[in-house]
């Protein structure tokens, strides 16, 4: 077993992989600085949400990540070992991703109502939001929270990606006691902050709605996303010879097990936020939901977003859950990243779903976004390629497997009944 | 032991070993050799055994899938049946049938099956519960749960020889190979248990027989409660009072302008007794009228009456309501008895079940000297034989002089059958015998004498004479 382990000490990112970070970094710069300039001279507002979108939809996954990485320690798995590294990897992005959070501050700061409603002291007098809500929803205490969120999500980052390669040094048993030891409070302390993360920065799109379920909703699409990133990235390494003796078809199996089940939690919450919004049926609830889903009313006949319900009912949840449904599914690696991939473009459908309706909903008839579909396109490729910059760059020194843990002989090992 | 002696109590060999290792690679070999009949027992779930034994997949997912499916499906049945076609119920203004508000009955229905799904179709594919299996002969065997590993052949192996799969086993470096021996005790379920589970169903079919038993009989013992405040809940009963209104009542009156739901469909004629288009032909303030009837309010139906004195009255003016002349139902049997039911609830008090005016109220308030006490109309006089149904009924729904209008305590079609009955009673005074069904006019001839002439003042108060 020791023999694997030391043959693993050695798995890197091959060294051209490793020189595209940088340009990843600038074209996704550059991609986003068009999208600012072909969206912004019309509307800021429109560019603004798109940027959110798929901000939140990559931040997303490295949440997902850090929740694995600490539940992981917590329940003391070894079937996860040898994929464990790259959550650390993927988690260790999101203090890159406060950096990117900037622009939003910054529309706070500088504008007066360009993303947030709530923002630039009308909405208590526009009745948009109660004045007890103003306590909470001003700028200030916005950004003091936010530095929280970003402070305890980096440090839980740092702490258990920091220790896990001092362990790939010392090989030393004690650190990961150390780090169950702090999974249990590092869960605790994340659950808070990224609900209130998901409140702050996503519901509050729209200030008078609420939803206390909000903060799992977004969990659920956070954890769904991480399994699928996941398989997609060790699909990928395999494919360049990486991790294939790291990595077998048992984990495949395992993480596609994750995959089936996160869709289905992912729906559960879905709906249980639906049904009881549906069920109650009062008028200042059901509002966020009758953009998205009536038929009929001539909001949502003017966009349709009833169609992107159906899309998420049906390839969100229908579609994905009866084709992961099946063992052999889940142990065809090729298969099974197609599903992957899948499920994380209807994760980012998901958070479109939830973010830009915002657009349409309030602002004026007269004022429209030139071009929204290519603004969607760049704020995506672009995000979606500084997180992948972002994450060679992070990965280079590591060796992508945690050749320390006390536990990895037992994954390599790993068997499903 | 000789095998010749013990041939047909011989299942096979069991070897024993000391690591789930080592377990693993004789299971490997044996399944090499080509042997199927095998079973390994171990004191914990072993990863990679089903394949070192060579198992198939198990079809268990798809009793599993079928299950769930099932579930679903019934779950969708069941909320469906109830809902929308069994016991139609509005709630909270939804359709009868709503998907969002079943979901999570079919949801809890296909987990449900799924779990017993796979429960009971692991029970069933691993042939469980078994009561003996020769394996437990051995006291060796007992280890199987604590801290050895044992690997078994059957003798029903196809290529089962016994020396064979002895040397085999013995090569695989075990502990020990020993025979699987059936024991002398019996291999059938005990006596005492059998007669502990058939004692078992039969304490299980009492709690069924004690709720048949109180379905079907009668008692006059007082119920008990159960769920004590559910069936005693602290909502308030009709005719009480609360602190809750300004006006103090608990009951509330329907809000005033608003109209209940199926209150219009039966068409407004059906629902006040006025033929609406000759209404509108004749009266121009035809419309104000007909508001105040419909709207149950107090105020409004004093103004009602206010608007038509004369109708109160037989010696005033004529009364030029175009009131509809008939029920506008047919009349049959089933109306008519309806009708007597509600009428003795309602009108027999004061009319009287005869309908000569001479109820028990009227009695009591003549014997109190009652000051303020109007006597009820006798229904049989001839104004009344001439009053159109429509009238009747107006009468019945809004009231007139001391009598209080019963529109919002008997139902819309139950007032309609009360006049119907009303026309039966009236009847009943001046009728022939001729109008008696002809199988029933022998029993009124053997009956009392004078066959028109009910002598009111003894059978006031019972309805069994009438």
């Amino acid at each position: 077993m020791t023999d694997a382990v030391t043959r693993l000490n050695g798995i890197r990112l091959p060294e051209s992989w490793q020189r595209l970070a940088i340009p990843l970094m600038i074209a996704g710069l550059a991609s986003l600085g068009i999208a600012a300039a072909v969206s912004g001279t019309s509307d800021i507002h429109y560019f603004l949400l798109a940027y959110l979108t798929s901000y939140v939809f990559c931040l997303s996954i490295s949440l997902g990540a850090l929740f694995f990485v600490m539940v992981q320690l917590l329940v003391r798995a070894g079937w996860s070992a040898s994929v464990r590294r790259l959550a650390e990897l993927l988690a260790m992005i999101i203090p890159v991703w406060g950096l990117l959070f900037l622009p939003i501050l910054a529309s706070l700061w500088l504008g007066d109502g360009l993303l947030y409603d709530w923002d630039g002291g009308h909405a208590v007098e526009h009745g948009m939001i109660t004045p007890a809500k103003e306590v909470y929803l001003n700028v200030p205490f916005f950004t003091v929270r936010a530095v929280i969120y970003f402070a305890v999500w980096s440090g839980l980052a740092y702490y258990f990606y920091g220790m896990s390669r001092q362990q790939d040094e010392i090989r030393d048993p004690e650190l990961t006691k150390r780090r169950q030891k702090w999974a249990g409070p590092g869960i605790m302390l994340f659950s808070v902050v990224t609900s209130f993360a998901a409140f702050d920065w996503v519901m509050s799109l729209a200030p008078a709605w609420f939803s206390t379920i909000y903060g799992v909703y977004l969990f659920a699409g956070s954890m769904l996303s991480l399994f699928a990133t996941l398989i997609v990235l060790v699909y990928v390494l395999q494919r360049q010879g990486l991790l294939v003796d790291a990595v077998t078809v048992e984990h495949y199996h395992d993480l596609g097990k994750f995959l089936f089940g996160f869709i289905f939690f992912w729906t559960y919450i879905a709906f249980s936020q639906y049904m009881l919004y549906w069920y109650a049926n009062l008028p200042e609830e059901t509002i966020w939901l009758d953009i998205r889903t009536s038929v009929n009313t001539p909001r949502s006949r003017e966009v349709g977003w009833w169609i992107i319900s159906i899309i998420l009912v049906v390839g969100h949840f229908a579609v994905p859950f009866l084709g992961t449904m099946s063992r052999h599914v889940r142990r065809a690696p090729a298969v099974l990243c197609g599903w992957a991939a899948f499920v994380l473009l209807m994760h980012w459908v998901d958070l479109y779903w939830q973010i830009m309706p915002t657009y349409w909903d309030l602002v004026p008839e007269t004022k429209k976004s030139a071009m929204p579909a290519l603004t969607d396109l760049l704020c995506l490729v672009g995000m979606v390629s500084l997180y992948l910059g972002a994450l060679l760059r992070i990965a280079a020194p590591a060796p992508l497997v945690a050749v320390g843990d006390p536990r990895l002989p037992e994954a390599l090992a790993f068997h499903n009944i | 032991m000789s095998k010749s002696e013990n041939a047909n109590r011989f299942h096979g060999w069991v070897a024993e070993f000391d690591s789930p290792q080592q377990l693993l690679a004789a299971a490997e070999r044996v399944r090499d050799a080509g042997y199927t009949h095998t079973d390994a027992f171990t004191p914990f779930p072993v990863h990679g055994i089903d394949e070192a034994l060579g198992i198939r997949p198990t079809h268990l997912p798809w009793i599993v899938l079928g299950c769930g499916l099932t579930g679903g499906l019934t779950g969708l049945v069941l909320s469906w049946w109830t809902n929308a076609i069994d016991y139609p119920y509005i709630i909270s203004g939804k359709p009868y049938w709503s998907l969002p508000a079943n979901i999570p009955v079919m949801f809890e229905l296909t987990i449900l099956f799924s779990a017993f799904g796979a429960l009971f179709g692991m029970l069933a594919l691993n042939r469980l519960p078994k009561y003996s299996n020769p394996l437990f002969t051995n006291p060796k065997f007992d280890r199987a749960t604590d801290d050895t590993f044992f690997l078994y052949i059957d003798r029903t192996d196809p290529r089962f020889d016994a020396q064979g799969v002895q040397r085999l086993l013995t090569d695989l470096g075990p502990k020990s190979v020993e025979e699987v021996l059936e024991d002398d005790s019996p291999a059938e379920v005990p006596r005492f248990l059998m007669f502990l589970g058939l004692l078992g169903a039969l304490v299980a079919l009492v709690p069924p027989l004690i709720i048949m038993q109180m379905r079907l009989t009668k008692s006059d013992q007082p119920r008990f409660h159960i769920f004590h405040d559910m069936d005693n809940m602290a909502n308030k009963q009709t005719q009480t009072t609360s602190t809750l209104f300004a006006d103090g009542r608990a009951m509330r009156a329907d809000v005033p302008g608003t109209v209940k739901l199926g209150q219009l469909e039966d068409g407004l004629d059906y629902s006040t007794g006025i033929d609406m288009e000759r209404l509108a032909a004749m009266q121009a303030q035809a419309g104000q009228q007909l508001t105040s009837l419909l709207v149950q309010e107090p105020a409004a139906a004093d103004a009602a009456g206010a608007t038509q004195p004369a109708a109160a009255d037989p010696a005033a003016a004529v009364d030029t309501t175009p009131w509809l002349p008939r029920v506008p139902v047919s009349v049959d049997a089933a109306l008519l008895e309806r009708g007597e039911t509600k009428f003795n609830i309602y009108c027999a008090v004061c009319h009287g079940v005869d309908g000569s005016g001479m109820g028990l109220v009227n009695q009591r308030a003549q014997q109190i000297l009652a000051s303020t006490w109007q006597q009820p109309s006798s229904l049989h006089q001839e104004y009344l034989y001439e009053m159109p149904d429509g009238k009747i009924f107006n009468t019945i729904t809004n009231g007139i002089r001391k009598m209080p209008g019963y529109g919002s305590q008997i139902g819309l079609d139950d007032r309609w059958a009360i006049v119907a009955y009303v026309r039966a009673l009236q009847r009943s005074r001046s009728a022939a015998l001729t109008d008696v069904p002809e199988t029933e006019r022998d029993e009124i001839r053997e009956g009392v004498a004078p066959a028109g002439a009910v002598a009111a003042p003894a059978s006031f108060g019972n309805p069994a004479q009438n």
